[in-house]
């Protein structure tokens, strides 16, 4: 009874810990709120069924990661797509600058749908958990520079592809 | 592929610690400011990416009752049956296991410890070669975020480099690294599930000195180097912190 509760905590540990960072990686490699959450919870749920082989508690946060990614792909292997609602960028505001920000965000969401996986993935790593070059070179098992100019390129695209909206809205008004 | 030159890599990684990168910004004032750049950029990108749709109570509940299921070796005595031929190595393994968790448990029990100082003091020591070395200087929004998991709030994060997780006893509670001029201050927010058998509001070991404040949900522990001026940080959070004080 001591054991299944230890592993229960440890479990309630992860959650506590890791769910929203998971939560969000997951929503942005998705960009759909219901498989986000599908995905997440088949992550858990195959985290909770392999609790015992976790033996350092601080090797988890790759261990979720790795799952999630798994679970993602699955979806592809299923043939499934995932569809974007336009409506969700459509925000209305009366205000000027609220304006100005909502198309600003929806450039950004726009840009960094266009990036590549291979590109999002590690920008992603590094922006939400935190990760070093050689931390999202273990992950994704590519070797560190091959990340490090993974990641400039996503960068220098975002500001290209925001740069070349910002010109675009300029001429058409 | 080609290595990127250190105008590239300060774009990648801003956050580099590579002691050449670090001494070619060193000497470079456009090198600085490009690595300035990024820095904000990377901090604008977080907090966009921070906003997202919440998720459904639904999917909470779910993910919260995931732990009632069997985990894969309650699933794997269910199907014994069909290995039969391997009972006498299972027996010794089964053996082997059992006597490795009761050690586990034993050695657990030896080591346990209710001091709420001594866990947040090693914490403090455990977690000093990682728990805000990389400055993730997370925004408000995200701080809130984690901190919501407890049911407190801040009104302000200027000051904090880092915000994660840890256990005390098990027990998921937030940690913070927060800047006071050179130093980094570890704060914990520990919720009262369980009962620490003594709490000290002062503390302090060689290296660092404590506080612990009482209040309605949890404690708040602050554990600071000697040299800080921890009444002045304790009285700083308490007003920036909403956790039914």
């Amino acid at each position: 009874m001591k054991r299944d509760k230890a592993l229960t905590q440890q479990y309630e540990a992860l959650v506590a810990q890791y769910h929203m960072d998971l939560y969000r990686y997951g929503f942005w490699l998705t960009k759909d709120k219901q498989v986000t959450e599908d995905i997440v919870q088949e992550t858990f749920l195959r985290a909770w069924r392999a609790i015992e082989q976790l033996e350092d508690i601080k090797a988890a946060k790759g261990w979720l990661i790795t799952i999630l990614r798994r679970e993602n792909a699955r979806r592809f292997e299923r043939k499934q797509l995932s569809l974007v609602d336009i409506d969700d960028y459509s925000v209305a505001d009366d205000n000027e600058s609220q304006q100005q920000t909502s198309i600003e965000h929806e450039e950004l969401h726009v840009a960094i749908d266009m990036l590549a996986d291979d590109y999002k993935e590690p920008l992603l790593l590094q922006s939400m958990f935190g990760f070093s070059g050689e931390e999202i070179a273990k992950q994704l098992s590519l070797n560190k520079n091959t990340v490090m100019t993974r990641l400039f390129r996503a960068k220098k695209q975002l500001a290209d592809i925001l740069t070349n909206h910002s010109a675009s809205r300029t001429d058409k008004s | 592929m080609k290595t990127l030159n250190y105008f590239e890599l300060a774009m990648a990684d801003p956050y580099c610690t590579d002691p050449d990168f670090l001494e070619a910004v060193k000497n470079d004032s456009a090198l600085q400011q490009a690595v300035i750049d990024a820095k904000e950029n990377d901090k604008m990108f977080e907090n966009f990416t921070s906003d997202v749709p919440a998720p459904s109570q639904m999917h909470l509940d779910a993910i919260k009752a995931i732990c009632d299921e069997p985990t894969s070796s309650t699933v794997t005595h269910k199907n014994k049956g069909h290995l039969n031929s391997y009972k006498p190595y299972f027996a010794i393994a089964a053996s082997l296991v059992v006597m490795t968790v009761s050690l586990f448990m034993l050695s657990a029990q030896n080591h346990h410890n209710d001091n709420l100082m001594d866990h947040a003091l090693a914490h403090t020591s455990h977690g000093a070669p990682y728990a805000g070395v990389t400055d993730t200087n997370p925004t408000l929004t995200r701080v809130n975020q984690q901190l919501s998991l407890y049911g407190a709030s801040l009104t302000n994060a200027n000051d904090i480099l880092w915000s994660s997780h840890c256990e005390f006893q098990g027990i998921a509670s937030a940690h913070l690294v927060y800047r006071d001029n050179a130093e980094r201050i570890n704060v914990f927010l520990v919720p009262k599930s369980l009962d620490f058998d003594e709490i000290k509001t002062r503390f302090s070991n060689a290296d660092f000195n404590g506080t612990i404040t009482e209040l309605s949900s949890g404690y708040l522990v602050i554990v600071a180097p000697k040299n800080s001026d921890i009444n002045s940080i304790k009285s700083n959070i308490e007003g920036e912190l909403d956790w039914e004080i």
